[in-house]
């Protein structure tokens, strides 16, 4: 048997753009500029393996990465939207069947800190998880590495949300200084993993069938 | 040929391929080469469709109608232009053209259905939503050319084969270009493997970005209230099936139609409910989107893996029907009449089947429901699946479902494997003369020895030894020969419903002791060193001498050496009668005929003669000395390409499924205009290599495969003998008046 795949979607801003960025230029990478940086973060995290081969494709990155977990080895499948306008050109079917959710702010933008409610909403909405309370969601404040008088969203502010959503693991990151990247998404991949494995088959023994209770069917082969 | 001709393949286009093929001097009715406006004024949105038209082109255009004109002949096939292609149509047995006609049913354009659902999807679209409908445009332009683009570089050197020969099996081309094997993908809704038939060991992480490739592709469709059906690209076709919450895909060169990807996703869906139920499936999804079926499915690998080796070769799959063991009606009957329940045990029972071989002996179902005949190929597979076919155990239960009956229930299948049937047994049955043998049939030892036996293999293991290839080529045969080693037992199944083991177990245990009652344990062991001379049967056993051993249905050819027993019961009556009822194709005596398949459509069912080991065996009275060289040659080049007996096989079936499908017309009905509602009746298909003709009349569809040197009028008078003949067979070749209860 292979081993686990475990789907993890990341959301967070990318359609709207906000004047400020704090890194890269505006020609480099329009992710970049335009959003809190997932992106970066999947490209740091997956390091060499980078491609965005799909995205122009349909309409989303991902990405595989291989992580131990608790000594088991399960493969990371890593769905970035970016470049997308929320879910114009993505819907459910993407989003089905997820293991976890990362949202992403940008520490230097409060407008990303506040839309994390709705990426939310509209992620428990589109994918529509079994049981929503306690889908795992990881929240991370990225662009950590800028001056601290840029700042916009303190720590305070977004631990107490994550608190307030069910104790949301919370991590400051910065794709650019590689710091924390690799603790989130061991998270993400442990918290993922545990709501793959709980709750297991529902392997009822199957009712014994009234034979009698079938409706006659006619097929061509009265042989 | 026109510039918008080069959209959606069709038969008649790639069957005469342009002017300068005008060297082999074939009449060719001028109306082949045009198609029915209809089929090409499809709605310019399905231009956004996956569908590839033209892979080779690495432009990034982004309709297909940009797509330059198709040179009349591809550069790289020069091939193609020596090969003698013909294919012509005509409603009338006599072959006549009829021109009106025919220029429409050979244009089996399956991608018109395709067309014609989208331009439904996209009325039902508001047209408020313009913004939105503008960036899905774009999307799914991207997501078209991408395509295009990815498979250019790789396939640039066919360019425009896809209108030329897009539909034509790969070796209609090139005796030495193999069939590679068709991959399956069978993913959930969230892009998680379920089962992949290459294996999932191979590179984890590469299968995960397909997979997830895959469903954000299906997905992109989803969204819009579409379907993703097949992509093209070259000669390869990707086909989809959604089965929520599963998604199917199939990858395949072949050149088939795409009906019959899609009923092969549909058999692998079915394979899968029968483990699961569509009950449990649909209940686990709607909990946890996420789930790994693979947990579920732990150990029905085997199933799917089996139905697929089925897929490729089975006829009867293929023409969804049953095939029945050739066999005297009056033991036929005898057999059936010990095997109807009466009293109390009828409420508790659905079916009880005989079988041998994969075909079917007898089988017996209650009055108020007949058998689907997918119901029987599910249960078939399961049971030639090594897991049980390999088991040692004489009887067991099964808990499985048949989805076609009911699939949200499980049913319990009761096997009994007849007791003769042990050890030795299978060995001496398996491995023709050769009765001192006593390794374990599936080991590679006898493997290697059974193919000694035939001219082919010797050639096999000169030139392929040690190679991973002939390991794989052997690994298949294995499994080829684990349906096999199946086969040569007779197996009692007995579906129940109830819950009570005990007496629907017991029932069966009488039953099989009546069908056995004389065998007496003295003349079991006597058996497996006696042999019984091939010579024991005329044309059978003549034929059986240049059977391939690696196809199933023939090592059984008059080599059953257990036929020494005691004379008196049906069991054995019935063995006797299962060496003798394969029949090979010169049983008929009729001259150019290779191969056919006979379905009776009233029965549901089907009987094709055993596969030879060398169509080509018997060269033609016609053909001339050179022609003779070339049939050697070709012989010789497939030889030492490796290629066994089934990549003929391969190629007949999917020229089979062609027809079969251009006959039923499959594809076409969804056409707005409602004029072609129907197939022609009688369809001819030439190939440098054989004809193929196909004849569909009320009671039955006939499928011929001919020396292409026949002429037409010998065709169908061929057509006409195999139908006498069956009709002369009929009461041993098919299943009739079963008893119900």
């Amino acid at each position: 048997m292979g081993r686990v795949l475990l789907k993890v979607i990341i959301l967070g801003d990318s359609g709207s753009v906000y004047p400020f960025t704090s890194y890269g230029s505006p020609i480099a990478s329009i992710d970049i500029v335009c959003s809190v940086g997932k992106t970066s973060l999947m490209n740091q995290y997956v390091n060499k393996r980078f491609s965005n081969q799909y995205k122009a494709t349909i309409g989303a990155d991902f990405l595989t990465k291989e992580v131990m977990v608790d000594d088991r080895l399960v493969t990371m499948q890593l769905w970035d939207t970016a470049g997308q306008e929320r879910f114009q050109s993505l819907g459910v079917a993407f989003y089905r069947g997820a293991d976890c959710c990362v949202l992403v702010y940008d520490v230097n933008s409060s407008k990303s800190f506040e839309t994390l409610d709705s990426w939310r909403d509209e992620f428990l909405i589109q994918a529509s998880p079994h049981d929503p309370e306690n889908f795992p969601f990881v929240v991370l404040g990225n662009k950590v590495d800028v001056e601290e008088n840029k700042r916009q969203v303190t720590q305070k502010r977004a631990m107490t949300w994550c608190q307030s959503k069910g104790n949301i693991p919370y991590f400051e990151t910065s794709a650019k200084e590689a710091i924390n990247v690799e603790q989130a998404f061991q998270t993400v991949a442990k918290n993922a993993l545990t709501q793959e494995a709980e709750e297991q088959l529902y392997v009822d023994y199957p009712d014994p069938i009234q034979l009698d209770s079938e409706s006659s069917q006619s097929y061509g082969c009265n042989c | 040929m026109s510039r918008s001709s080069s959209r959606a393949p069709s038969i008649s286009r790639s069957s005469t391929p342009g002017p300068s093929h005008s060297g082999v001097g074939y009449h060719r009715s001028p109306s082949k080469l045009t198609i029915p406006p209809a089929l090409r004024q499809s709605p310019s949105l399905s231009n956004l469709r996956v569908h590839s038209y033209n892979a080779g082109t690495t432009t990034t255009d982004t309709n297909a109608d940009d797509v330059p004109p198709v040179p009349p002949i591809p550069p790289i096939l020069p091939k193609m232009m020596t090969m003698e292609t013909q294919s012509s149509a005509s409603s009338v047995i006599n072959l006549e053209l009829d021109n009106i006609n025919g220029n429409r049913i050979l244009v089996q354009d399956v991608e018109a259905e395709v067309d014609s659902i989208d331009e439904d999807a996209y009325q039902n679209k508001p047209s408020d939503e313009s913004k939105q409908w503008e960036s899905k445009k774009m999307l799914r332009d991207q997501l078209r050319r991408t395509l295009t683009s990815n498979h250019a570089t790789a396939e640039s050197s066919f360019r425009n084969r896809n209108t030329t020969t897009h539909w034509l099996p790969d070796s209609r081309r090139s005796f030495s270009s193999k069939l590679s094997p068709r991959e399956y993908f069978i993913l959930t809704d969230a892009g998680k493997p379920v089962f992949i038939s290459r294996g999932i060991e191979t590179d984890d992480r590469d299968i995960s970005s397909m997979l997830g490739v895959m469903q954000a592709l299906i997905s992109v469709f989803i969204d819009d209230g579409d379907k993703l059906k097949s992509i093209n690209a070259g000669k390869t076709r990707i086909t989809f099936l959604q089965r929520q919450p599963l998604y199917y895909a199939c990858v395949s060169a072949w050149g088939e139609p795409e009906s019959v990807s899609r009923s092969q996703l549909e058999y692998l869906h079915l394979q899968i409910i029968s483990v699961v139920t569509s009950a449990q499936l649909k209940r686990i999804f709607e909990r946890r989107g996420n789930f790994d079926l693979r947990r579920l499915l732990g150990g029905a690998d085997t199933f799917l893996t089996t139905m697929i080796a089925r897929l490729q070769l089975d006829l009867a799959i293929s023409m969804s029907a049953l095939r029945c063991l050739r066999l005297d009606p009056l033991l036929r009957n005898k057999l059936a009449q010990a095997l109807v329940p009466s009293g109390q045990i009828t409420k508790d029972i659905l079916y009880v089947i005989l079988v041998t071989q994969g075909e079917i002996i007898t089988l017996i179902r209650p009055k108020k429901h007949s058998v689907h005949p997918a119901d029987i190929h599910i249960l078939l597979t399961t049971l030639a699946s090594p897991s049980l076919s390999n088991s040692p155990a004489s009887a067991m239960w099964i808990p499985l479902c048949l989805p076609k009956w009911n699939e949200t229930r499980m049913v319990n299948a009761y096997v009994v494997n007849m007791p003769y049937m042990h050890g030795g047994d299978l060995t001496s049955s398996v491995g023709e003369n050769r009765s001192t043998s006593m390794t374990r049939p599936s080991s590679p030892v006898t493997e290697h020895q059974d193919h000694k036996d035939s001219p082919n293999s010797v050639d096999n293991d000169k030139d392929g030894a040690g190679t991973t290839e002939a390991t794989m080529a052997s690994k298949k045969r294995d499994d080829m020969r684990s349906l096999n080693l199946n086969s040569h037992s007779v197996t009692l199944v007995c579906i129940s419903g109830g819950s009570d083991f005990d007496s629907v177990r017991a029932w069966c245990d009488e039953a099989s002791e009546k069908l056995s009652a004389s065998l007496s344990s003295s003349s079991l062991t006597s058996d497996t060193t006696s042999v019984l001379p091939s010579s024991s049967s005329t044309a059978t056993a003549a034929a059986s001498t240049t059977s391939s051993s690696s196809t199933p249905s023939t090592s059984n050819n008059g080599q059953h050496p257990h036929l020494k027993t005691t004379p008196s019961s049906s069991l054995h009556h019935l063995r006797t009668h299962i060496s003798h009822s394969s029949y090979t194709v010169s049983e008929l005596g009729i001259p150019g005929l290779r191969h056919f398949v006979y379905k009776a459509r009233g029965l549901v069912q089907v009987t094709y003669p055993l596969w030879e080991d060398d169509l080509y065996g018997d060269i033609d009275e016609g053909k001339s000395l050179v022609e003779q060289e070339d049939a050697n040659k070709e012989r010789k080049e497939r030889k030492e390409g490796q290629q066994g007996d089934n990549e003929e096989r391969k190629r007949i079936i999917t020229l089979y499924q062609l027809v079969h499908d251009a006959i039923h017309a499959k594809g076409m009905t969804n056409l707005a205009q409602g004029e072609v509602g129907e197939g022609l009746k009688l369809q001819y298909l030439r190939t440098e290599t054989e004809a193929v003709l196909g004849w569909i009349t009320q009671p039955f569809e006939i499928y011929l495969t001919l020396s292409p040197l026949l002429p037409k009028s010998a065709a169908v008078g061929a057509a006409n003998a195999v139908a006498r003949w069956v009709k002369k067979e009929e009461s041993k070749l098919f299943l009739k008046n079963a008893p119900v209860f």
